[in-house]
């Protein structure tokens, strides 16, 4: 179907071009029957015009002028001589003579009508005659502005080396001018055509100015003129992931700037830091709006550059150059920052929004790590981020208990107060540097370490509990609860804290896997007796299977992140998310709204009813003070 | 109707050249006689003139001879005023040689502008650089 719109384009310029050629067609062979037409009527002329003027030359011996002005005989001969020559084709021959004025009259006219009498006065067109004068030679004019006259042929009639006269022969034949009229309509029906056809494209040319004007507009952010959420998704489906690089960039501490000095401010700062990147990056470069203060670059790769380094190249230039200007806003001085997560190596990853994902996990890092820095996959240090730790690795660090904790507040929406925080595990490498789960829980999974670790997470949590007196989440999947193992772990934990135990949510992912749901219910009614609360995370996304409800004791849905994330602008998140919380008021389960990273967002859940919120924007993952 | 339009079209392509030349040549001829004036009366026994005449600017065709600032005649009339008079036949302008300031008509096709020097002086007419060549001391 796509190959239409290239198929119609095609049609059209045939069908143009066949109007063109057939047009130019008609138009040189109407020259050409012209031009034969003239060479075959003045041909015939030429042989009048010299037997004309041996002729005259018989009869007159130097000066015509004066001879026949006085010497009616002679001009009545002479006239007698012109007419014979008369035809329809030759209507007018008659000879003219130039005065001192240098105005033309005539000495004798053979005409048969419209005759001139000797002496008068014949306007005619005087650049030509004159040159016959000087040049001794015969001349064409050919009439254009004449209806009834095509062309005249003028010949000198010389006596002692001089021209003292001129013989015109008037060819007076409508044959051309009659092809010519005939042809006359279909020219103008083509030029009529041309017309439309160049109306019609500049009306396309117009329509399409529009449609790319109001596109631009769409998949512009208003504020910064760079991309928006909506090109990016167009962008992506569009290209090919490995052809770029991605940067992710923060501006440090832009809350801080907001809160002082407000968000009139902000905005032109927003607006000054992206004029500073854009001067670093290239066209063929793509930057996008991708949350309040976060942009996506797409860094076009060069296949030149075979270690990979262009991305960080750039990345590292766009940090220098905000480090190194102070930007000033209505006449307030700022020295703004920016933390840069780089994923070089997008290839590494299974999806571009993986690859996305993980640009923000070095730009996480890099804000971690205290701000104002580069974070690439491609960084020696850094490149052990990417790759997953042995079994060995993990074994070390469980033994040597460098598992620990990162909490994120969730927040009420009501009283704005934090009601519970989610334990998010990481563990230390040898090097002290954090470990992120993506890089560990998928390779200890199904593993005894793996309930060594849900073990080591839980006595942290209680070990939290015990000393904060906070309520805190912990991320189980359905399969962990059918683990026997890490069943029997759960509950000898719930029952060594059994003080405690009305602190813990457990959230549970992977809810399709409920092939052994009557096992899942006991066990969870078993967890809930301990006063545990239960959670569904990611509702909403995947498999939501709502029939859970029926079979599975809930206290909490966690509304999925792809759908809050955009739901200020989204209409059809916005659609789902009511509807869930509409479904949840009912079945009386409070919802959480998880990836709030914006003031846009926040407002917009807000204005939904949902209980709880949480998200960077709230609070990013952290150690509990 | 449709052999009728394009009998129009074609009628009107046959004439228009002509006509267009001949009502270039009596705007600039009358606007050269009366450089001056912010409306000429025009009299004339020709309605085709009568026609094009009274679309130029400044011009006004009148019923009477005796009400024209300028009459411009092809036919010999029996009562003559005295009148700017301009002629549209050669014929006629030598009959006319001793009272007509000059005349234009068609010869061979061509345009033909004659003015008679004292008869243009007699009416205190002074043409324009661009009419002096059309000038004749006589026929």
């Amino acid at each position: 179907m796509k190959y239409f719109k290239f198929i119609y384009l095609g049609i059209f310029l045939f069908v143009i071009l066949a109007l063109f050629y057939i047009y130019t067609s008609i138009e040189n062979v109407t020259t050409k029957i012209d031009n034969n037409l003239k060479a075959l009527y003045v041909k015939e002329a030429i042989e009048h015009a010299k037997s004309i003027g041996s002729q005259i030359k018989q009869i007159i011996t130097v000066d015509p002028y004066n001879e026949i002005k006085n010497n009616s005989e002679k001009e009545k001969i002479i006239q007698r001589i012109l007419s014979s020559h008369i035809t329809s084709s030759y209507k007018y021959i008659y000879i003219l003579y130039k005065d001192k004025k240098g105005s033309y009259r005539y000495l004798v006219d053979g005409s048969l009508e419209d005759r001139g009498l000797f002496g008068q006065r014949l306007n005619v067109e005087k650049l030509y005659w004159d040159k016959v004068y000087t040049t001794q030679k015969g001349l064409l004019i050919r009439h254009k502005n004449l209806d009834s006259l095509w062309i005249t042929y003028l010949y000198p009639l010389i006596f002692q080396n001089k021209v003292e006269a001129i013989l015109a022969i008037d060819f007076s034949t409508s044959l051309p001018y009659t092809i010519k009229q005939a042809v006359k309509p279909i020219s103008s029906l083509f030029i009529a055509i041309f017309i439309s056809i160049f109306v019609l494209l500049l009306i396309l040319f117009y329509q399409t100015i529009l449609t790319l004007k109001s596109k631009k507009e769409s998949i512009t952010d208003q504020l910064t003129s760079v991309y928006n959420r909506t090109y990016l998704r167009d962008f992506l489906e569009k290209i090919n992931p490995t052809d770029y690089s991605i940067l992710m960039v923060d501006i440090d501490h832009f809350k801080t700037i907001n809160d002082n000095y407000g968000h009139k401010v902000g905005d032109e700062v927003l607006k000054y830091v992206i004029t500073l990147i854009k001067d670093e990056i290239r066209d063929k470069d793509k930057i996008v709006r991708y949350g309040g203060e976060e942009f996506l670059i797409f860094i076009k790769r060069s296949k030149n550059d075979l270690s990979n380094t262009l991305a960080e190249h750039i990345a590292k230039r766009i940090n220098n150059k905000l480090s190194s200007h102070i930007i000033k806003v209505e006449n307030i001085e700022l020295k703004v920052t920016v933390s840069i997560g780089v994923t070089a190596n997008i290839e590494h990853f299974k999806t571009i929004s993986e690859a996305i994902k993980h640009a923000d996990s070095m730009l996480y890092i890099a804000k971690q790590t205290g701000r104002n820095k580069v974070v690439t996959d491609s960084d020696t240090i850094q490149q052990t981020n990417i790759e997953k730790l042995n079994i060995e690795e993990i074994k070390d660090a469980i033994d040597n208990k460098r598992i620990f904790c990162e909490f994120q507040p969730i927040i009420d929406l009501r009283t704005t107060k934090i009601i519970k925080y989610e334990a998010l595990v990481r563990l230390k490498d040898k090097n002290n540097q954090t470990v992120y789960p993506n890089r560990f829980l998928n390779t200890i999974f199904n593993t005894s370490l793996y309930t060594e670790m849900t073990k080591s997470v839980m006595e942290i949590v209680f070990e939290t509990i015990k000393e904060k007196q906070l309520h805190i989440s912990i991320n189980f999947n359905f399969s962990d609860i059918l683990n026997t193992s890490i069943y029997d772990t759960i509950i000898q934990e719930l029952q060594e804290h059994k003080n405690l135990s009305s602190y813990i949510t457990i959230e549970l992912l992977e809810y399709e896997l409920l092939e052994e749901i009557s096992i899942i219910k006991e066990r969870l009614d078993h967890i809930r007796s301990f006063n545990v609360k239960i959670a569904l995370d990611d509702f909403g996304s995947g498999y939501a299977n709502y029939a859970i409800f029926k079979s599975i004791p809930v206290d909490y849905i966690k509304i999925d992140g792809s759908l809050i994330k955009e739901i200020d602008t989204d209409k059809i998140s916005q659609k789902i998310v009511k509807s869930i919380q509409i479904l949840a008021d009912e079945l009386d389960i409070q919802t959480i709204a998880e990836f709030v990273h914006s003031a846009n967002i926040y407002k917009t859940i807000q204005n939904f009813q949902i209980n709880n919120a949480q998200g960077f924007y709230l609070g990013k993952p952290s150690a509990l003070d | 109707m449709k052999k009728l339009i394009l009998l129009l079209v074609l009628s009107y392509s046959l004439f228009a050249s002509n006509l267009d030349i001949e009502k270039k040549i009596y705007r600039a001829i009358i606007y050269s006689i009366f450089p001056n004036k912010q409306t000429i009366s025009i009299w004339s026994d020709d309605i085709r003139k009568n026609n094009f005449l009274s679309s130029l600017h400044k011009i006004r065709i009148v019923k009477e001879p005796s009400s024209a600032d300028m009459l411009i005649i092809e036919k010999p009339l029996k009562t003559l005023p005295d009148k700017i008079l301009f002629i549209t036949s050669y014929p006629i302008l030598e009959k006319y040689k001793n009272k007509a300031i000059g005349g234009f008509y068609w010869q061979k096709g061509r345009p033909n502008i004659i003015f008679l020097d004292k008869n243009l002086k007699r009416f205190d007419i002074k043409l324009p650089d661009s009419m002096q060549e059309y000038i004749e001391d006589e026929l």
